[in-house]
């Protein structure tokens, strides 16, 4: 059988390992804290939340939205803290990354080293030892390490757990959030009780990878500190003093990387944007974008009350066209197109036939509903205008104005969304007249907003006034492809 | 075109011709014309949706009557006291 030592591929992987969870869990936190509360359930109904990591409450007189619920977490807790979901989520996706493939490269080794010998239990008689060494660490003694092995039975048991179970869980249970996944695999996210079912689930996961953690360091103590260090740093039990020293310089130098993150996010999340996002836009682009919706709820599955972000255009005119049931109101669609075009209302509803899809919402804050929604595939107004082969990308610009409208944003202006031209032609992408039958109520964007089924929420611009065909992001805001990437720095190519 | 939008309440005859009224005691006119003869249409519960209005406002679509306006719509932001509840006629 092979030696299980601690070979230099296994230390180096242990370190890297702390440094990842550690950015997991932080970022993770950040993304928990833009939406505080968890549910079992894809409505996400208020007051049916299981949890909630919020003192907030709203007042129901007037339209509130998911912004308002939003928390300021610390930076000590969160990545980076102050409610910047943007940064957030950049770090816990280049972070997963990362995790990912050292996860890979861990399992490849462990199978190829044979050092799996020190995980993978071989009987069944392996849980009543565990049993007998846990009762041996409550009556404060230390239990004997397996024959030729180097763990007790219980800590073999948790290793293999967090290595086998827990790690993958948190990655199936992360992947069963994008809506890229969830919009072509509706049986994935059902495997999981659900959007929210899978969101509850890797908040759980991140508690039991907190307790692994805690009990960890706890027997890492009992055990001897320098000891196992010195195993983890020099591959055996010698020079413990020096041990002692490089485990306390490793973990400074895993909180000095913290803190750089944290102060880089919060000092110049621009950079952070631009540095983390070359990485994940053609990554996204690669594995997410070819994901084409394919979800049809059955109307059964509807949510009675679907949860709003944003709130509608607070202006005299905006008002009038609404009690005037919208006639007024006008589609312009222009730039760099053969045919620039105005629709009406009346005309987008005579517009060839009437699509409709009942589908899952994500929105970036974590919350899901369920809504039917009809219009006309955007593809057949592109198809109309016929976009010059120069239009890269698409426009929309809405009558919504951020300062106004939303003060729980940061930011100001006019909102707009960009997403690139060929997410137009996928099936389920629709400008949507209708709600659940009825004409597309005022608070979700009426009277048009686009549905792009493979995104999150904040894509589908609502309360649209024209949509414009565009070469580049470059002139329009930040330049960084919409009014959320260029104020709050989210970021693009929202897959996941 | 369509069903009624969700938003929007009908007015009755009666209500209508409050509406008229309240116009007429503010000098209504229209933005596009300044004519001062008005067709009522629905109503609007402004308080819920919008943030700057006050929690009774409403907004009543009126449309200016003059076949040669270029802009007939137009609306009168009311109180519900002044139209819609039963309140007492003064
Ligand atoms: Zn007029």
């Amino acid at each position: 059988m092979t030696q299980l030592d601690y070979p230099a591929w296994l230390r180096i992987e242990h370190w890297v390992n702390v440094l990842f969870v550690t950015l997991l869990i932080r970022s993770g936190i950040e993304i928990l804290s833009t939406h505080p509360k968890l549910y079992w359930r894809n409505d996400s109904k208020p007051g049916t939340e299981w949890a909630r990591l919020t003192r907030k409450t709203m007042l129901t007189d007037k339209l509130y939205d998911t912004l308002d619920e939003e928390e300021s977490y610390s930076a000590i807790l969160s990545l980076p803290g102050h409610k910047m979901l943007g940064m957030g989520r950049h770090w816990h996706f280049i972070t997963v990354i990362g995790w990912i493939l050292v996860g890979i490269a861990y399992y490849i080794l462990l199978f190829a080293t044979g050092q799996w010998h020190r995980y993978i239990p071989y009987s069944w008689s392996i849980f009543p030892q565990a049993w007998n060494d846990t009762l041996t660490y409550l009556s404060f003694k230390l239990p004997a390490p397996l024959p030729g092995q180097p763990l007790d039975a219980v800590q073999k048991l948790t290793y293999a757990g967090v290595i086998f179970i827990l790690a993958p869980f948190l990655i199936l249970t992360g992947a069963a959030q994008s809506p890229a996944v969830e919009a072509r695999f509706p049986w994935y996210v059902r495997l999981w009780g659900g959007r929210q079912g899978a969101r509850s689930l890797h908040f759980l996961g991140l508690l039991a990878f907190i307790a692994f953690i805690a009990v960890h360091l706890m027997m890492i103590g009992l055990w001897g500190w320098p000891q196992l260090t010195a195993l983890m740093i020099f591959g055996e039990a010698r020079h413990l003093g020096w041990a002692l020293t490089a485990s306390l310089v490793i973990i400074a130098a895993i909180v000095l990387v913290h803190i750089a993150a944290t102060q880089w996010s919060l000092r110049s999340p621009r950079t952070v944007q631009r540095a983390l996002g070359s990485v994940l836009i053609p990554a996204r682009r690669l594995i997410l974008r070819p994901l084409a919706s394919a979800q049809h709820y059955s109307s059964s599955q509807l949510s009675a009350e679907h949860r709003v972000n944003g709130k509608p255009p607070d202006s005299d005119d905006y008002k009038i066209m609404a009690v005037h049931n919208f006639v007024d109101w006008k589609l312009e669609v222009g730039g760099l197109v053969e045919n620039p075009m105005t629709f009406t209302l009346a005309e987008l509803r005579a517009l060839g036939e009437k699509q409709t899809q009942r589908v899952l919402h994500n929105c970036v804050q974590g919350w899901s509903s369920i809504g039917e929604w009809s219009g006309v595939p955007f593809r057949e107004v592109v198809n109309m205008v016929k976009p010059l082969p120069q239009a890269r990308h698409v426009c929309f610009l809405t009558m919504q104005d951020t300062g106004r409208d939303e003060p729980s944003a940061e930011g100001s202006g006019q909102f707009y969304e960009i997403i690139d031209l060929p997410l137009a032609y996928y099936p389920q992408c629709l400008l949507a007249y209708e709600m659940n039958g009825h004409p597309l109520p005022i608070k979700h964007g009426a009277p048009l907003r686009l549905r792009i089924e493979n995104q999150v929420g904040f894509k589908m611009a609502k309360w649209i006034e024209r949509i414009e065909f565009v070469s580049t992001c470059q002139g329009i805001g930040q330049g960084m492809g919409g009014w959320r990437e260029d104020n709050v720095y989210y970021d693009r190519e929202v897959e996941i | 075109m369509g069903a009624i939008r969700p938003e929007l309440t009908v007015l009755t005859g009666e209500q209508k011709h409050r509406v008229l009224e309240q116009v007429g005691r503010k000098h209504g006119s229209c933005r596009a014309c300044g004519g001062d003869t008005f067709a009522v249409g629905d109503a609007l519960y402004l308080g819920f949706l919008f943030l700057s209005e006050d929690s009774d406002a409403y907004m009543v679509a009126l449309s200016c009557t003059n076949p040669a306006c270029s802009a007939p719509h137009t609306g009168v932001r009311l109180p519900e006291s002044e139209f819609l509840s039963p309140a007492v006629r003064t």
